[in-house]
C-alpha cells in the first residue's frame, strides 16, 4: 500500500488517560466520552492528507495520551 | 531511577551530583503563597522568578518548598502523583499541626494516594461523567438567572458577592440534589465559614465560623438522614451506597465529601469568574468576539480558565528524591505548582498575558494533571459557560468601575474581591411572587 493510500486513526494510551475531555470536546466525530468522562475512539479511519489536523487535535491532550497511527485494516 | 524529568544528558545535568545546598542558596527567594496581593503582580512576579530558575526555594515564616513556575515541571510533578509525589499535604507550609483545622485528618479523595484513591477516583468518576452534568444544566442555568434578578435594575453590582461567589456556592446544591430554596442560607453559611463577620474581633469571627461549619453539617446530616428513609434519584443518595472494600461511607466521610466538593468547587469558579468578568469589563470588544462566532465560545473558555487559573497545589516527594527540572528533589520536601504561571510559560505559549481565544498552544493545566486531575473539570466547563450564556444574555454591555480598585489575594485558590460592573438596567425575569 503505498503512503497516499494509508489510513490514520487516532490511539488513545488508556493508561495515561485522565479524562479530561479535551478530545471529544474539541472533535466530537472521532471521540467519545465513555461513562468515566474518558475519551474513546470512535468513527472511520481519516485520509493520510489529514495527518496535521489530526496532530494538532492530539496534541491539545494535557495527559499526551493521543498519538496519530496507520490504521491497520483488513486487506 | 527515579527521574520525572529529563534522563541524564552526557556530562551535566541531573546525573551530575548536584550540591543541594548550594542549589538552595542559589535560588533563594521569599514567596509568601497566601498574601494579599494582586494576582497580575504576582503573575509578573512569577515570570521574573522563572527568569531566574523554573525551580526556586522559597523560605518564608520558618516554611521552606520548591516553587515550580515552568510548564515543564510543573507537569513532570503533576505526571508522577502516586508515583515518587503525593498529594497530602496539599499546602506548601505542611500539614496543619495547630489542632484547630483537622490536623491531619485527610479528606477523600483529594489527600489520599495510590490504590486507595484510584478506588474513589473510579466509584466517583462516573456521577461526574459529562453528560451526567449535562443534566444538571437547566437548574444551573436558573440559578444563573434568579442571582441576576437580584441586581439588573439596578444598573450596577459588586459582581463577587452578587454572582461569582454565590454562584459558584450554590451549585453544589444543584448536584446534590438538594431543594434551590436553600441556596441562600447555604451562601450565608459558606460566606461566614470564609470570610467571617464583617467588622468582628477574632473571638466573634471564630465563634461565628464555627457556628456556621455547625448549621452546615447539621443541615447535611438532614439530608442524609432523609436519604436514609426516601432514597432519590441524586448524587446524595449515589454517593451514600457507593461501597468500598465492602463497607459505604461513615456519615463522618460523607459529610467531609460534601464539603469538599462545595470548597473545592466554590473558590474555583468563583475566581474564574470574578477574574473574567474584571477583564472583560475593560476589554468589552473580546466579550463580543466571544458570541460572534458560535465555536468561539467553547475556545474562549478554555483559553479563560489557562489565564486564570486559580489552584496551585503542593506535592510532596516520597521516592528517595525526584528530578524536577534540574533539581533532584528529596524525600520529604515539597513543590508548590503554580499553575497560573506554568499556564503562562513563554516557551510554549506566545505573548503569555494576552487573552486570545484562537492561539495555538500546548493544553492548559487549570484542571492539574494525572490521578489527581480535577474530578469537576466538566461540571465547571459547564458552570463558566451558563454563566457567560445567561450574563451575556441578560448584561450585554458593562464597564468595570473605576472608583472602585479590585483586590487580590493568593492561597490555596487565588482570588479577587470588588470587582464592581456598570451596565445599562434591565428588566428582572423571574415572576413576581402574589
Amino acid at each position: 500500500m503505498s503512503a497516499e493510500n494509508e489510513k490514520l486513526t487516532y490511539v488513545i494510551d488508556t493508561e495515561m488517560c485522565a479524562g479530561h475531555g479535551r478530545c471529544y470536546g474539541l472533535a466530537p466525530e472521532s471521540f467519545e466520552s465513555d461513562d468515566f468522562g474518558y475519551g474513546r475512539v470512535i468513527g472511520v479511519p481519516q485520509d493520510a492528507g489529514n495527518r496535521a489536523a489530526m496532530e494538532e487535535i492530539a496534541a491539545q491532550c494535557p495527559e499526551s495520551a493521543i498519538s496519530v497511527q496507520i490504521a491497520v485494516t483488513k486487506a | 531511577m527515579t527521574a520525572a524529568g529529563d534522563s541524564p544528558g552526557a556530562g551535566s545535568g541531573p546525573g551530575a551530583v548536584v550540591d543541594l545546598d548550594a542549589l538552595k542558596r542559589e535560588r533563594a527567594v521569599e514567596y509568601n503563597p497566601f498574601l494579599a496581593v494582586n494576582l497580575p503582580d504576582n503573575l509578573d512576579r512569577m515570570a521574573g522568578l522563572r527568569a531566574v530558575s523554573p525551580m526556586t526555594y522559597s523560605t518564608v515564616g520558618g516554611s521552606s518548598f520548591w516553587v515550580a513556575t515552568g510548564y515543564d515541571e510543573v507537569v513532570s510533578v503533576l505526571r508522577n502523583n502516586n508515583k515518587g509525589f503525593v498529594s497530602y499535604p496539599n499546602n506548601p507550609f505542611g500539614a496543619p499541626t495547630d489542632g484547630t483545622q483537622a490536623a491531619n485528618k485527610k479528606l477523600i479523595p483529594i489527600d489520599i494516594d495510590g490504590p486507595e484513591h484510584r478506588a474513589y477516583r473510579k466509584l466517583l468518576e462516573p456521577v461526574f461523567a459529562p453528560k451526567e452534568m449535562q443534566a444538571l444544566e437547566p437548574q444551573i442555568r436558573k440559578l444563573a438567572n434568579d442571582l441576576i434578578d437580584n441586581w439588573i435594575e439596578d444598573g450596577a453590582v459588586d459582581f463577587v458577592p452578587g454572582f461569582a461567589f454565590p454562584f459558584s456556592a450554590t451549585t453544589v446544591i444543584v448536584l446534590m440534589g438538594w431543594p434551590l430554596e436553600d441556596a441562600d442560607m447555604m451562601n450565608g453559611w459558606v460566606r461566614t465559614l470564609q470570610h467571617g463577620v464583617k467588622g468582628g474581633d477574632q473571638e466573634e469571627t471564630v465563634k461565628a465560623m464555627v457556628a456556621a461549619g455547625q448549621a452546615m453539617r447539621d443541615y447535611m446530616s438532614g439530608m442524609i438522614a432523609e436519604r436514609k428513609t426516601r432514597p432519590a434519584d441524586d448524587f446524595t443518595t449515589m454517593l451514600m451506597n457507593i461501597e468500598l472494600d465492602g463497607r459505604k461511607l461513615t456519615d463522618d466521610e460523607l459529610l467531609d465529601m460534601f464539603l469538599l466538593l462545595m470548597l473545592a468547587g466554590l473558590d474555583t469558579v468563583q475566581s474564574v469568574l470574578a477574574q473574567v468578568f474584571q477583564y472583560l469589563g475593560e476589554h468589552q470588544d473580546q466579550w463580543d468576539e466571544m458570541f460572534a462566532e458560535p465555536e468561539t465560545l467553547d475556545l474562549a473558555v478554555e483559553e479563560f480558565l489557562r489565564w486564570t487559573a486559580p489552584a496551585p497545589p503542593t506535592r510532596n516527594v516520597t521516592a528517595e528524591y525526584m528530578m524536577v527540572g534540574d533539581v533532584p528533589v528529596p524525600a520529604g520536601e515539597r513543590v508548590h505548582c503554580v499553575i497560573g504561571a506554568a499556564n503562562r510559560d513563554p516557551k510554549y505559549y506566545q505573548n503569555p498575558d494576552d487573552v486570545d481565544f484562537h492561539r495555538q498552544a500546548k493544553p492548559h493545566l487549570a484542571f492539574g494533571l494525572g490521578p489527581h486531575r480535577c474530578i469537576g473539570l466538566h461540571l465547571a466547563r459547564l458552570e463558566v459557560k451558563i454563566a457567560f450564556q445567561e450574563l451575556r444574555a441578560r448584561m450585554p454591555r458593562f464597564s468595570l468601575d473605576q472608583s472602585h480598585e479590585p483586590v487580590g489575594h493568593l492561597g490555596f485558590a487565588w482570588g479577587v474581591e470588588d470587582v464592581f460592573l456598570n451596565f445599562p438596567p434591565g428588566q428582572r425575569q423571574a415572576k413576581q411572587a402574589g
